[in-house]
């Protein structure tokens, strides 16, 4: 197929550079780890080079790292549909709103990214501490006696994915929003929709291409997360990353770090080519 | 069944329409023609109800529309990109309406059916409009919008991204359907060719206000303002002006053309079309001249012949039709040419109403 697409023309060799740099840092990487995967471990030497299939027998076999995946995925889904929910009215607004601050308010969607997301994470600890911002004004309106165990939970982890993969969402979003023809859901209106009859039969539809590039994006963004978890997490939320990160860097495992970070590959390419097979291809843009 | 009130809409500091008073009689189809800018497009879209006019009345078989939601104006409307939703068949764009009306399924199916067929594509129900021409396209969309059975069809240049052999078949598709259907309609376009072609009244605008509004002969033959005389078609104007008696015109080097009708005081310039210039000697009555051919353009039925009018530096162009075994004139020939005084039309700079407001 590389070679299709080299010979389609002229400008097909400046995809050279981006090929180079996928193949060479992602694509060669990761076939080591598939050879690695199946290779024996050695304390003191990684491997000895024997081939095995006991990496993948002790992550699908033991329960606990079965039901960290489980958890994984599931709470990328939870991350992936908060940021739809909070993602979408913002899209929707800047991709239609006339005003002059337009230009100004869609930056302030990037501002965040600016920032490390290791200080974000600990802005959030600041506010959610133990004596964070939060439980000191919740004590002091007496509305709670003791403070409340915000950190530290799964609670923490999806409040603070879904901050820093908000833009993820909104910005395809917007874009599906503003490729929709305003003649369109005029048309719509003409024929006799409400506004949002129209909304509902014609602008979302529509914008299913963006919601579904968002949603991809947040979820492999937040089921691959490792830092953010890690810090507002701690040692309450074990995600899929965390175990392979434990086994390459602490007991240099790396066979079985190899196998986890496989598996992972597989279990999301699984779910997006599920998600894109689910949804109809006649929703792409005319 | 529409009427139109001094309807104004201003933009920010920009007035897109000044002043516009038309009504559109039932069954009739009005097109607004005017360059672009000129305000056309808003009248339309404040007809249809997406622009709300900043002053003025709009009624549509007799209720005041001024404040009633697009989609409870009963009109339907056809866009000059179609417009056709792309994630829909073809026979789903044209259901759409149907649907929203809650109509029994059988009958939904049974009056697509219809429509399609009666726009030709009855075979492309199951095609996403993407897989469509642009001619295709824009008989969905016709389609779609008098499926409804409409009161009033509004058309934004429906024709314009088409090439021109399409252009005029659909052109004809359109005015046929809109008549054999009786449907009320208002055509805007920029290109006055199909404004003649289609329109009962041609109402032609400038920044922002109806300038002359006429049956396409009357708008042609009786151009008020220069600014109607060149827009619609070719046409020779020359500057100068009334006699003192108002049964002439004289031009700024002093020719004098004799007229059919009192000259209007207003009047500053004359507008001959070239196909009313003839050439050889005068007839009794008529308007003789005497130039010097400058060029001659071959358009096959005819060719235009520029001629400097000797005494002045006034050109005009004239038509030569072209018969067989005949010689067109040529750079250089000296020829006389004349106009009945019935063609030699007065206009004004500005409409009376423009000086008024």
């Amino acid at each position: 197929m590389s070679a299709r697409l080299l010979r389609t023309g002229g400008p097909g060799f400046l995809l050279l550079p981006g090929l180079l740099v996928v193949g060479v840092m992602l694509a060669a990487p990761l076939c080591l780890m598939l050879a690695l995967s199946f290779q024996e471990f050695v304390p003191g030497q990684i491997t000895n080079g024997a081939l095995t299939i006991g990496n993948y027998v002790r992550l699908l076999g033991d329960l606990f790292y079965l039901q960290v995946m489980l958890e994984t995925v599931e709470l990328g889904l939870v991350v992936t549909a908060l940021a739809l929910v909070l993602g979408y009215p913002l899209a929707f607004f800047l991709a239609r709103t006339r005003s002059r601050l337009r230009a100004f308010l869609t930056y302030l969607i990037f501002v965040p990214m600016m920032i490390s997301l290791v200080i974000r994470a600990y802005g959030w600890m600041v506010l959610l501490g133990y004596k964070g911002l939060l439980n000191s004004v919740l004590l002091s309106l007496g509305l709670i006696d003791t403070p409340l165990r915000l950190l530290n939970s799964a609670h923490a982890v999806v409040l603070g994915l879904v901050e820093v993969l908000l833009p993820f969402m909104v910005v395809p979003v917007m874009s599906a929003l503003r490729d929709i023809q305003p003649s369109v859901e005029e048309a719509a209106r003409a024929l006799g929709a409400t506004p949002r009859q129209t909304f509902l039969k014609v602008t979302l539809p529509l914008s299913v291409p963006g919601v579904i590039s968002g949603s991809l994006m947040v979820f492999s963004l937040s089921i691959t997360a490792y830092a953010l978890p890690a810090l507002l997490g701690g040692a309450k939320v074990k995600m899929i990353s965390a175990i392979a990160y434990d086994a390459m860097l602490v007991s240099y495992n790396w066979p079985f770090g190899s196998a986890v970070g496989i598996a992972m590959v597989v279990v999301t390419t699984a779910l997006i080519y599920g998600y894109l097979r689910l949804t109809p291809e006649k929703n792409g843009h005319p | 069944m529409i009427e139109l009130e001094s309807i104004r809409k201003r933009f920010g500091e920009v007035d897109a329409v000044r002043s516009v008073s038309l009504t559109v009689a039932e069954g009739e189809l009005v097109s607004l023609l005017g360059p672009s800018g000129c305000g056309k497009t808003t009248t339309l879209r404040i007809i249809a109800g997406f622009e709300t006019p900043t002053s003025g009345r709009l009624r549509i078989a007799g209720r005041d529309m001024t404040n009633v939601p697009v989609e409870r104006r009963g009109l339907s409307m056809v866009f000059q990109n179609y417009a056709l939703f792309p994630h829909l068949t073809v026979f789903e764009n044209v259901a759409f309406g149907l649907r929203l009306r809650k109509l029994p399924r059988a009958e939904i199916i049974e009056k697509v059916k219809q429509a399609l067929a009666q726009v030709g594509l009855a075979e492309l129900g199951d095609r996403l409009p993407r897989r469509l021409s642009g001619g295709q396209q824009q008989r969905v969309s016709l389609a779609r919008a008098l499926v409804v059975n409409p009161s009033v069809l509004l058309l934004d240049e429906p024709l314009s991204n088409l090439d021109l052999k399409l252009r005029e078949q659909l052109r004809d598709e359109i005015r046929r359907l809109q008549r054999s259907l009786g449907i009320t309609a208002v055509y805007v376009t920029h290109d006055q060719g199909e404004a003649m072609a289609m329109s009962d009244r041609v109402a032609v605008m400038r920044a922002g206000r109806i300038e002359q509004i006429g049956t396409p002969r009357s708008i042609y033959e009786q151009p008020a303002t220069a600014f109607v005389a060149s827009f619609i078609g070719q046409c020779n104007l020359l500057g100068g002006r009334p006699t003192a008696d108002g049964t002439g015109f004289q031009t700024a080097s002093g020719s004098l053309f004799r007229l059919a009708e009192r000259c209007p005081a207003a009047a500053v310039q004359l507008a001959i079309r070239p196909e009313m210039l003839h050439f050889g000697q005068p007839p009794d009555g008529a308007n003789g001249m005497a130039g010097t051919v400058r060029e001659v353009v071959y358009l096959g039925e005819s060719a235009l012949v520029t001629v400097a009018l000797s005494g002045g530096q006034e050109v005009l162009t004239a038509t030569w039709r072209i018969a067989r075994g005949t010689e067109m004139p040529r750079e250089g020939d000296s020829v006389a040419l004349w106009v009945a005084a019935a063609d030699c039309v007065p206009v004004a700079e500005e409409t009376v109403a423009e000086r008024a407001a």
